[in-house]
């Protein structure tokens, strides 16, 4: 039996004056893989932000198992392509780990990116400018920050949308291989039929939404 | 070479004021440009001005201050800092309020306004306050003018803070500032960071309008990144470019302005811009691999 990562009981969720998912309880065990899906504007990335701890519940009670690590995978396109980092520097922010402010890199640690950008097939990218690399690229390196440290919940934001097929087949390959090892995984996605062959379970938030309209 | 030798003589705590000012001004511009608050980089310095002026009409109600100003041409530096630093910090922090309180409001409007008030303030502060009126217009052409050995100390205790707090907290700060999500999940406030940028940001931009004048501040904080972002590869390259621009345009301008007799501060500004330029000229022209 895994343990409780993550409890949401009767949650209202949303931003103040704004409730978007109302008396929402949802239990995320260790070895499960939660697939989000449901249309635009039904709150997903709500649902989403809330599990991250970003947007705290209206109302209702959240509990996070005790030193809980999350792993963190944005939508590529949430990210400013004015800022020049490079491949390697952005897998490496995966390390730091607050309030303590983060140390600076040693060699290690950058062997470590190097092990962190092999494992999304990116080690030949590691000097490019990020901003100028494909979505794909982007997703796959976004994926290699969020496990530069062991995590128990992996939480992914529309990892696959609008990018090629290969770095899809990488990007799901390498959820399932965390997933298979004893990491949580909460995957938000407007196509289910990408997460198919994988063994997960989906809740359609539209649904949710629909259930407490009526 | 001659030339050198005889500006450091008598300039000496000038040119290493300008020379630390290129190497920190540079840096929290970099951030304030990635973080795209330009703008508030282009307000904030006006604040510091407004707030010089505030202080240069407050004077006559401090006598001893005032005897400082009628012996050296300027009040005491930490006086005056109080005024500019404090008018930043302010500043800074009324529109980080501004930005989380308005969800939907136009942050830029707010800070055109901002600039229009202070712009006005200083006026009429100065109004007030004739006597201060030459220092400022001194100050507006960047002349370095308050470089007394005083003004040295002054300077790189700030930057010494500034640097101090860059050294220690520069990594989280550019985490926060490029993914705030991200750095929430991995454990670090956003608030504190931004706290922190506010603080650096209004000191550094403080102490430099009172001893290097609003343009040279401007062009210090700006042309640098503008120019470096399209040549960097990487982080460490954009911030490199940036302070190499600047220390390379401020040393220079120092014989140029001298020889031409022109303003030191245009000088600098103008230069910053003409090397900005080449950058990007020699950047095209590369032989390229392949």
């Amino acid at each position: 039996m895994s343990r409780t990562l993550l409890e949401l009981v009767n949650a209202d969720l949303g931003y103040p004056g704004e409730t978007v998912l109302r008396q929402l309880s949802l239990t995320l065990n260790g070895a499960d893989f939660l697939t989000l899906v449901g249309e635009n504007g039904c709150g997903k990335s709500t649902l989403l932000r809330s599990l991250l701890g970003i947007l705290p519940p209206l109302r209702g009670r959240m509990t996070r198992a005790t030193g809980l690590r999350l792993g963190y995978v944005p939508q590529q396109l949430q990210l400013d392509s004015l800022f020049p980092f490079s491949v390697a520097e952005v897998v490496a922010m995966g390390q730091a780990r607050g309030p303590k402010p983060p140390q600076r890199l040693k060699e290690m640690d950058w062997q470590r990116v190097e092990e962190g950008l092999r494992t999304v097939d990116m080690q030949a990218h590691a000097s490019k400018q990020f901003s100028r690399l494909s979505g794909g690229q982007k997703q796959r390196v976004l994926l290699a920050r969020s496990i530069m440290q062991p995590v128990d919940l992996l939480l992914l934001d529309e990892p696959t949308a609008g990018i090629d097929p290969d770095a899809e087949k990488t990007i799901l390959n390498t959820v399932a291989e965390l997933h298979r090892h004893g990491t949580g995984v909460v995957l938000v996605t407007h196509h289910p039929q990408t997460v198919s062959q994988l063994q997960t379970k989906v809740l359609n938030l539209s649904e949710v939404a629909n259930e407490w309209k009526r | 070479m001659e030339t050198l030798s005889l500006l450091w003589s008598m300039m000496a705590e000038g040119i290493l004021i300008s020379f630390a000012s290129a190497i920190f001004l540079p840096l929290i511009g970099g951030l304030l440009y990635l973080r795209r608050q330009a703008f508030l980089g282009v307000a904030v310095p006006q604040f510091s001005a407004a707030g010089i002026a505030a202080g240069l009409a407050l004077l006559p109600n401090f006598p001893s201050l005032q005897q400082n100003f009628l012996d050296h041409g300027h009040p005491p530096l930490s006086y005056l800092f109080l005024f500019a630093g404090g008018a930043a910090g302010l500043a800074l922090l009324i529109f980080a309020w501004i930005e989380k309180r308005s969800r939907h409001a136009s942050v830029e409007g707010h800070m055109a306004a901002g600039f229009a008030l202070a712009g006005a303030a200083s006026l009429i502060f100065l109004e007030w306050s004739p006597s201060g009126g030459t220092l400022v217009d001194t100050l507006q052409r960047g002349s370095v003018v308050v470089a007394d050995h005083h003004a040295l100390s002054i300077v790189l205790a700030i930057f010494g803070l500034v640097a101090l707090l860059q050294w220690r907290y520069w990594r989280g700060l550019l985490l926060v500032s490029f993914d705030r999500d991200a750095a929430h999940v991995q454990g670090f406030s956003s608030a504190t960071y931004d706290l922190l940028f506010h603080i650096m940001a209004g000191s550094a931009i403080g102490i430099g309008v009172m001893t290097l004048g609003p343009v040279l501040v401007f062009g210090l904080l700006f042309l640098g990144p503008w120019m470096s972002r399209p040549l960097a590869n990487s982080m460490r390259q954009f911030f490199a470019l940036i302070v190499i621009n600047s220390l390379l345009a401020t040393g220079l301008a120092w014989p140029i302005s001298f020889h031409l007799d022109l303003p030191y501060g245009p000088v600098t500004v103008a230069l910053l811009a003409v090397l900005a330029a080449v950058a990007s000229v020699a950047f095209k022209l590369r032989p390229r691999r392949g």
